[in-house]
């Protein structure tokens, strides 16, 4: 279980948010400005928060009471940017492996799926010689994902996976990840300002609004 | 003819070593310019880049002060190792390497500031060390920046006069780069000797700004 109890103090507004994951699609909705993103970051370890903890399964990832920041290198969390963020020099395949170096998966504890897994469950085996630059939109989203699925993670973070996706793509897409957060059992966390995607994807819905929750749902 | 070869010669071995050396110290410095904050950050910056504007004579002038025998960095060499610097080559290839170096950090910040910040955290969420992100994802992203400053860094070294006249002298076959050779020449009525040197060094600048234009015009992966 994920359990984050975090404060972070920014210029425009401080973001506060206490939350429980479980192995499920944690569904977290706000306009923009509103935090979500800051919220990701202090997940991954890319943001120190500046009080509370972050815990998931007994690892504790921050906590200002212990002094604790786990590096995010060691932390395993996934990270879909929002613009996609691939590695411009690298083809699909390059940038799926990323994660595991140059070994082998089988050698990488913990991760149990091949390349050649990851890039079938994506369905982007066709494109692996190919550069971000050749690729559309949708299939940029699907290298990402398999980038991050790639390091067998323990928790996987969506920042407007689809927000530049036209409709009928989005909606296969979410699909998709629904049924892939099922093969994988983890906590995702899936970030957007669009309401009705958010409750296509979640039972539990948090609502930020200027860094602060104004509601937490189960649906 | 070796007086026209022997200054190339010297001119080509200070530019390598000062290229050497702006290499390692241009991109380690770039980079923290560009990706870290520090405490008199703006200063060194400044301080970096002031050989751009100064007349190199008053660079050679701080250098003689620092290098020469009773200067702080002078005393403690002199000192400890026995080592005189002032009017060496090896006094060359420093005033090279100061008056270089700001081309190599404008050119080599600019390409790392260039590559996005998200990119290298994007490396570190997969588990990519400092070391290795900056050798797999900045480095190869910014290579064009870099390969060019230290193009006109190396063209630079070729061509220092002043700094160099100031602290390593004019010492025919020891210390007198093509520059000041040049200078000699036309000075001492050797004109022949001065045209052709001018002439070789006027073709090398004009390459290496065609170089340095071809590669900024390229297409760039950062901008993709």
């Amino acid at each position: 279980m994920l359990t984050v109890d975090i404060k972070k103090f920014l210029k425009e507004f401080s973001l506060k948010a206490a939350f429980n994951a479980d192995n499920e699609i944690i569904g977290i909705f706000g306009h923009s400005g509103s935090g979500k993103t800051t919220l990701l970051s202090c997940i991954s370890g890319i943001l120190t928060p500046d009080e509370g903890e972050i815990r998931f399964n007994g690892t504790v990832f921050f906590s200002s009471k212990e002094k604790i920041n786990f590096p995010m290198q060691k932390r395993k969390v996934g990270y879909v940017f929002q613009d996609y963020m691939l590695f411009p020099h690298m083809t699909v395949k390059q940038n799926t492996r990323f994660g595991i170096m140059n070994k082998c998966a089988k050698e990488v504890p913990g991760c149990s799926r091949s390349v050649k897994e990851i890039l079938e469950l994506l369905k982007i085996i066709d494109l692996q010689e190919r550069y971000p630059h050749e690729l559309s939109g949708g299939e940029k989203q699907r290298v990402a994902i398999a980038r991050a699925l790639m390091i067998s993670p323990s928790i996987l973070l969506l920042d407007e996976p689809f927000s530049s996706l036209d409709e009928p793509l989005r909606e296969n897409l979410q699909e998709e990840m629904m049924e892939i957060q099922k093969v994988f059992g983890i906590p995702f966390i899936w970030v957007s300002h669009d309401s009705r995607e958010i409750e296509r994807v979640s039972k539990k819905v948090i609502v930020l609004e200027k860094g602060k929750v104004i509601q937490s749902s189960n649906r | 003819m070796t007086e026209l070869l022997y200054p190339l010669y010297l001119s080509f071995k200070v530019a390598i070593a000062s290229t050497i050396l702006i290499f390692i110290f241009g991109i380690a410095l770039s980079w923290l310019l560009a990706r870290k904050n520090f405490f008199g950050k703006n200063f060194i910056d400044v301080l970096l880049n002031m050989p751009l504007v100064l007349p190199p004579t008053v660079v050679g002038f701080f250098l003689l002060y620092l290098l020469g025998k009773n200067g702080p960095i002078g005393k403690i060499l002199a000192q400890s190792m026995n080592l005189t610097i002032v009017f060496t080559l090896a006094a060359a290839v420093i005033a090279s390497f100061i008056m270089a170096l700001p081309l190599m950090i404008r050119s080599c910040k600019a390409a790392f500031e260039s590559v996005d910040v998200r990119l290298e955290n994007a490396a570190k969420t997969l588990g990519a060390s400092d070391w290795r992100v900056f050798l797999e994802v900045t480095l190869p992203l910014a290579w064009k920046g870099i390969l060019a400053g230290l193009v006109m860094s190396f063209a630079r070294s070729l061509g220092e006069f002043g700094a160099t006249i100031m602290v390593a002298g004019n010492i025919p076959f020891k210390t007198q780069t093509a520059p000041l050779a040049i200078y000699s020449a036309f000075q001492g009525g050797n004109e022949e000797q001065a045209k052709l040197l001018v002439l070789f060094m006027t073709v090398l600048s004009f390459v290496t700004i065609w170089v340095v234009n071809s590669l900024s015009k390229g297409k760039d992966y950062a901008n993709r």
